[in-house]
């Protein structure tokens, strides 16, 4: 009876008494502290002599059929380069209107790969152990993933191990997304394992087989990383306007062997890119030399000048101040081209980034609609490169200077 | 003197432990539940550090003992889940407890008897657990039947050959 009553003060002691962690900052029980460090190194050990014994089996001894799977596999890698293709241009096509719209991305700048070493053995708390801890950089609340898609969050961090809490426990809970309808809402884990999506308008149309993307709205899963795809669809069981969503996780939270830890993660708007396009030397010498516009009708009734009075004007003014004849306009704007005049093109710019150069450097040069060169886009023309030989300075002849102009671009 | 039959009975089938088995089947039990269940995750189905309180408990016929260790396998399995710790102790405890208790009364070699021992004591743990964690604590646990009568049935059968398994490191 005295055993029992020591032993029962020392539990009651040790579970009220909280030791700090150095590293995450969050006291942690004795009692835990103590288990986690009786039992994380068997588990690592066990582990890494059941890796090693895999990998020799997997990396020198079953090696039957990898000729064959080498080919499939070189087929497979012929078919996904044809989908690349068209998904570079989606891509594109996607940071172009982020870029538009000024959408801040959250990227995974930094993660660090880890091994689960042990499960907590039961259903009734659906975490595991990874073998790093705070020493590796990892901290409690970091999301953890895998290729497939998120598995949870760390909950719990020892100095070499940390514990965590798949997004299918009971205390557990994600912000989503559904991909086709774009419904946000919160996912939270059940007893039985399968998620579900609470909080959802019955009248809403959302289809088994739906993607399920985390929205970031918790501040912990960086938005749009796989979550998993809608089972099915049930009403509420407690008779309300809503429905539960069961969903089905993209990663095998049953079987997980090693994990991403997701350390880092940048914000930053997308910055939309041009490809290397191919530069034909028409479009370099029609940057540099002096541009005549085609006709068009004047608003204000005003006859334009003849071409060669246009010429007349610009021609001086280039030759005084350099080769490109892009700091003469800057400086001397050409009169015959009114402010509003040149409004149309400036709604362009909105569609690239500053720093642009080759879309800029298109810009620059393209015949405005009213028929006059835009002076905005004109101080915008990048630096021609020093191989090419600056333009002549003699007056061009009506035939030269519309040559550029006609060539399409 | 009239002697105590129970006591008699006590006296034949009460059985000891090596200090290497009191330490070391608990502490191989709930490593072989954290590990091997996170590779296969089907053995979540089972409670092998309930078995071995049940087998000390029936075994010791120590109602003291059988308490302790059912505490002691508990807070141990509690520490290494993320709720709070006591969950487990106390629901193995009175596990031990009943089970130190009936092995008093009953013959607990036979291997019916140890089939529905063990039956009835996983749903007596999982029932205790259930009431701690959603009505004590308040935390979102249900109640699922069919998961416990089976967790009980496939606790059961396991515990037959594991029992008989564990009847070597017996010590009278």
């Amino acid at each position: 009876m005295l055993l029992f009553l020591l032993m029962a003060q020392v539990i009651v002691l040790a579970t009220q008494v909280r030791r700090p962690d150095t590293a995450t900052g969050e006291s942690m029980s004795l009692v835990r502290t103590w288990v986690v460090q009786i039992f994380v190194p068997g588990e690592k050990a066990i582990t890494s002599i059941g890796s090693g014994v895999r990998n020799l089996w997997k990396d020198y001894i079953d090696l039957r059929d990898v000729r064959a799977q080498n080919e499939e596999l070189k087929a497979q890698l012929d078919r996904l380069r044809l989908e690349q293709v068209s998904l570079a241009e989606d891509a594109g096509q996607a940071r172009r209107l982020q870029a538009l719209l000024g959408f801040k991305q959250k990227f995974i700048a930094q993660t660090v790969a880890a091994q689960v070493i042990g499960s907590t053995g039961t259903d009734r708390s659906r975490a595991f152990t990874i073998d790093k801890g705070s020493k590796d950089g990892i901290k409690a609340d970091m999301p953890v993933i895998t290729p497939k898609g998120i598995v949870g969050k760390v909950y719990k961090v020892f100095s070499r191990s940390a514990q965590v809490l798949e997004i299918n426990d009971a205390t557990s809970g994600a912000g989503v997304m559904l991909g086709r309808s774009r419904l946000r809402a919160v996912m939270r884990g059940t007893s039985s394992g399968i998620p579900e999506i609470m909080h959802i308008m019955a009248d809403e149309k959302i289809d088994p087989g739906e993607t399920v993307v985390s929205s970031g709205g918790d501040q912990i899963y960086p938005p749009g990383l796989p979550v998993g795809t809608v089972q099915s669809t049930t009403p509420d069981p407690e008779g309300g306007p809503f429905m539960v969503v069961q969903v089905k996780p993209s990663a095998n939270l049953d079987k997980v062997d090693e994990v991403l830890v997701i350390t880092q993660v940048s914000e930053k708007e997308p910055q939309y890119q041009e490809g290397p396009h191919p530069v034909r030397a028409a479009d370099i010498l029609a940057q540099r030399l002096p541009t005549v516009t085609p006709k068009a009708p004047d608003k204000t009734g005003a006859e334009p000048p003849p071409t060669s009075a246009l010429y007349a004007k610009k021609t001086p003014s280039t030759n005084a101040e350099g080769p490109a004849g892009s700091p003469a306009t800057k400086k001397k704007p050409v009169q015959a081209n009114p402010p509003s005049q040149s409004a149309p093109i400036s709604t362009n710019t909105p569609l690239t980034q500053p720093g642009e150069a080759p879309t800029e450097g298109k810009q620059s040069t393209a015949p405005a609609p009213n028929g006059t060169e835009a002076p905005t886009a004109e101080t915008k023309k990048p630096k021609v490169p020093s191989t090419i030989e600056p333009a002549p300075p003699k007056p061009p002849t009506p035939i030269e200077s519309t040559q550029p102009q006609e060539n399409p671009r | 003197m009239a002697t105590i039959t129970y006591t008699s009975r006590e006296e034949i089938e009460v059985h000891r432990f090596s200090a290497l088995a009191t330490i070391g089947i608990p502490l191989l039990a709930i490593f072989f539940q954290v590990y091997v269940s996170s590779r296969f995750s089907f053995l979540k189905l089972f409670d092998i550090p309930l078995m071995v309180t049940v087998f000390f408990a029936v075994s010791r016929r120590n109602q003291l003992a059988g308490m302790l260790t059912g505490c002691s396998i508990g807070l141990v399995q509690d520490a290494l889940t993320h709720l709070p710790i006591g969950i487990y102790g106390i629901s193995k405890t009175i596990a031990g407890y009943a089970a130190s208790s009936i092995g008093l009364k009953i013959d607990v070699d036979n291997p019916g008897s140890r089939f529905l021992m063990m039956f009835f004591f996983t749903f007596l743990h999982d029932g205790i657990y259930f009431i701690v964690s959603r009505h004590l604590l308040g935390l979102p646990a249900d109640w699922r039947m069919l998961h416990e009568l089976s967790s009980a049935v496939a606790n059961a059968i396991v515990a037959v050959p594991l029992f008989a398994l564990m009847d070597r490191a017996k010590q009278r």
